[in-house]
């Protein structure tokens, strides 16, 4: 259990401090959004108590210092400054570190130097004269032996309203000590037509003798006392004196002559008159008066509730959380399922003559079956872009701040879905683009200014479907690419040559060749060396593609294409000879069947062919492969416009099949990297179809040039 | 078996709750917030005491209260919540709402098992 909850809570206190950062960050802009302060509060407010649940005191007490801090804020004695939206964010860090220690099992304050922060808040606090941090301890007075006490308790009227049973507290008091005696009055009782059934109308004298003393005896009414009239005389010292307690009764008998009676017979002098004053508790409640543990259950709903079918409730709430493997599992055996599926109907179709048409029948709905079962489960493995896309107004805060530009960053189409396991291997490429954009694309306050450009830069991320794609924008407002600059530099470091002629799609793509960065300084975050060309390939590890599209002088988008999911790939299925290929869906711009005077040969061997007014290159996809057989005469077969990062072009192929969606199970296990495919798939009828990698057909075919 | 319908916008603090009470012997049914109790409370065959947290997003458990009160199965039914040290006023403005009493937040797993089976009469 300690393990699930605490696994529970880290997860809970990611995402509180996720929203927290966000909310901060929110507040710098509109400090006196009491929605935000509010919602900042409850978010701290939860990551303590959850801390405080699961056990790990250091970051319950840091974040009830922090929380301190928002209280204040929220009841308007501090005020928000830059300083400290500063110091609240030094402390989220401090809570970072203090999760990321228990999510290594390590101790939560394990090297995480929480004083100077503390001590900031403190002095903060402190300002305020006063320091809600400390609390007082209440020493318990520990006096044991026996005591004797006088009860008289006269409940408010509206006790019932508040779901409180007074036979609770005789419960209580009987599970605690001796009730030596007890009276129920009934003066209050009003007559039939005036009475309420929803009052109290009863009072209670009672001789207790407890171990407690008066503080404990007082607690066990806490709910009660403000809207109470209740009095606990403590007899004990009369008692040991031997002076008179006459005026203390109960069933007009005194407290001196409580010794002569034996305390058990007496529990039970409640009897009848303790019956309740609400009419719905009467009936079955006849005995309610004795107190003895089995007759105190409150069972006064039984009268006017329904008789229900008390079956099991479930315990599930409406979310319940799974962990992302068992959902992996599912989605394995589903794929199975998928291409058994497949291979059932191929049979079908096959072997029809012979089978009854129910068979059909069966085979057709589970092929619809399958495939609902196949498009839920993907869809649970579908999230919203919008906690990656909000951790971003924390790094262009921080980062603009340290590189002194001033950065606005807009955010759009949060709640674009995407596949689990792609947004998590979205977060480096994007941020590596951000920074990009940071460091190099958008100009210093006094460049922008002398351009005539507005004083702040702007940054924004923006996700969209596009016809069955996820696109994701990272674009700024500034200097944008340089040409010449990316050339001279590509060429200086022999990347191309003097004479290469490339377009400009080509040019700009420079900037994802390995090694090349056109910074010139080089700053801490971007311009490693390793950058650009890692985005690119993380972008094509998930079956996506990136486009670049650049203005000199005002600004850089870069655009990248994303399957939905890694989980399926859409793919035209083609055939060579007797090979079957699929080439995904996500790279083809159009498949048609060329005319001879479409085709070109320049030296070299290259061959052309002419696509929407210019020329591309073609690729003889069977000579990649090494296949015999294969249709030598374009004009005979097909080709496949497939468009890669800007780089366009032709695939020929014998025949495209038909459309084809792959279930892809977990991604290049079981799978010896083979170059330019991806991955395979089994078909419907047990063939082996590969998966082409676009990319790296092209990346080739650039190289070759 | 008594049933305890908790509300927590705290994944940590519903799992601690359920652990807790079940552990005890007691039924329990979670929900997330105001409003989604709300919706989960008709159907709920038998509720024998609430046990809210005050601070949540959507409905707070001040307003859940006024709210189950105002629910004819429930005029009676216990209602506890769950409250901070350093929420002293918010024990009287629950107590105004309709609450039976309170539990402090975070809770003291033998203590919350003790209240509980006060008033679900255990």
């Amino acid at each position: 259990m300690d393990n699930m909850l605490h696994d529970i809570f880290i997860q809970e206190a990611e995402e509180n401090l996720e929203i927290l950062e966000n909310l901060i960050i929110t507040l710098e802009e509109t400090p006196d959004d009491s929605d935000t302060i509010n919602e900042a509060f409850r978010a701290i407010h939860s990551l303590k108590g959850g801390a405080g649940l699961a056990g790990f005191s250091s970051i319950k007490d840091f974040a009830h210092i922090v929380e301190d801090l928002f209280e204040n804020i929220r009841n308007g004695s501090l005020s928000i400054t830059e300083d400290l939206i500063s110091v609240i964010l030094n402390a989220m860090d401090i809570l970072k570190l203090m999760i990321a220690n228990i999510k290594e099992g390590l101790d939560a304050d394990e090297g995480v130097e929480t004083e100077g922060t503390e001590k900031e808040i403190r002095a903060i606090l402190g300002s305020m004269n006063e320091n809600p941090g400390s609390r007082e301890e209440e020493k318990k007075e520990d006096k044991k032996g026996k005591r004797l006490f006088y009860l008289s308790l006269e409940y408010g009227k509206d006790l019932f309203l508040t779901g409180i049973d007074p036979l609770m507290f005789l419960s209580d008091l009987a599970s605690r000590g001796t009730i030596l005696a007890a009276e129920a009055f009934f003066e209050d009782v009003p007559e039939p037509d005036e009475f309420d059934p929803e009052s109290m109308y009863l009072q209670w004298k009672i001789f207790y003798e407890t171990e407690m003393n008066e503080k404990e005896l007082t607690d066990i009414f806490c709910f009660v006392i403000d809207e109470s009239n209740l009095a606990f005389t403590d007899l004990t010292a009369l008692k040991e004196k031997g002076e008179s307690m006459d005026r203390y009764t109960v069933r007009n008998m005194g407290a001196d002559e409580l010794e002569f009676r034996k305390a058990p017979a007496e529990a039970s002098a409640v009897d009848e008159s303790g019956t309740a004053g609400s009419a719905d508790r009467r009936k079955g409640d006849r005995r309610t008066g004795e107190i003895s543990d089995e007759d105190v259950p409150m069972d006064r709903r039984q009268g006017d509730r329904r008789k229900t079918d008390r079956r099991k409730v479930g315990t599930v709430d409406s979310y319940i959380r799974v962990p992302t493997d068992k959902l992996e599992k599912i989605f394995n055996t589903v794929s199975e399922l998928l291409i058994s599926q497949a291979r059932l109907n191929m049979l079908t179709e096959e072997h029809e003559d012979i089978l009854p048409d129910s068979f059909s029948t069966v085979t057709d709905s589970l092929k619809n079956i399958t495939q609902i079962l196949q498009e839920q489960v993907t869809s649970l493995r579908m999230m919203n872009l919008g906690s990656t896309f909000d951790r971003f107004k924390r790094v262009v805060r921080d980062m603009a701040s340290e590189r002194g530009k001033k950065i606005r960053l807009n955010l759009s189409g949060q709640d674009t879905e995407l596949d689990k396991n792609m947004i998590e291997k979205l977060n480096d490429p994007l941020k590596h683009l951000v920074r990009n954009c940071i460091d190099h694309g958008i100009e210093t306050t006094e460049e922008r200014l002398k351009l005539g450009k507005s004083e702040e830069g702007h940054l924004e991320l923006a996700a969209y479907l596009e016809s069955g794609k996820v696109v994701i924008e990272v674009s700024d407002d500034g200097r944008g690419i340089n040409r010449q600059k990316l050339l001279d530099k590509a060429e200086e470091r022999g990347i191309i040559s003097k004479d290469t002629r490339l377009n400009d799609g080509e040019i700009l793509n420079l900037i994802f060749h390995p090694g090349l960065s056109t910074a010139e300084a080089i700053t801490d975050l971007s311009g490693r060396g390793v950058g650009m060309d890692v985005v690119k390939s993380s972008i094509n590890e998930l079956h996506g593609n990136v486009d670049i599209i650049s203005g000199e002088g005002t600004g850089t988008t870069f655009k990248l294409y994303l399957p939905l999911t890694l989980a399926i790939l859409d793919g035209m299925l083609i055939s060579i000879g007797a090979e079957k290929y699929i080439i995904p869906t996500l790279s083809i711009l159009e498949i048609f069947r060329p005319e001879a005077v479409h085709l070109k040969s320049v030296s070299g061997g290259e061959e052309l062919i002419f696509f929407r007014g210019n020329y591309i290159p073609m690729i003889r996809l069977h000579r990649i492969f090494n296949i015999s057989e294969a249709i030598l005469e374009p004009s005979e077969a097909e080709v496949i416009v497939i468009n890669s990062g800007g780089i366009k072009a032709a695939i020929l192929v014998d025949n495209v099949l038909e459309q084809y969606q792959i279930v892809l199970k977990s991604l290049q296990k079981n799978f010896r990297k083979v170059e330019h495919i991806s991955s395979a798939t089994i078909l419907g009828d047990g063939d082996v179809a590969l998966i082409v990698d676009i990319q790296s057909l092209v990346k080739t075919k650039q190289q070759a040039k | 078996m008594k049933t305890i319908f908790a509300v927590d916008d705290s994944p940590t603090a519903r799992a601690s709750i359920e652990y807790t009470l079940s552990k005890a012997g007691f039924q329990v049914v979670l929900a997330e917030d105001g409003v989604k109790a709300l919706e989960k409370i008709p159907s709920t065959p038998q509720i024998d005491v609430f046990l809210f947290d005050v601070n949540m997003p959507n409905m707070d458990g001040i307003t859940l209260i006024k709210e189950v009160r105002k629910l004819g199965d429930h005029k009676f039914t216990p209602i506890l919540f769950l409250t901070t040290e350093s929420q002293e006023s918010k024990k009287m403005e629950g107590k105004a709402a309709g609450a039976s009493g309170w539990v402090v937040k975070p809770f003291d797993p033998e203590q919350l098992i003790a209240v509980i089976s006060r008033f679900a009469g255990e």
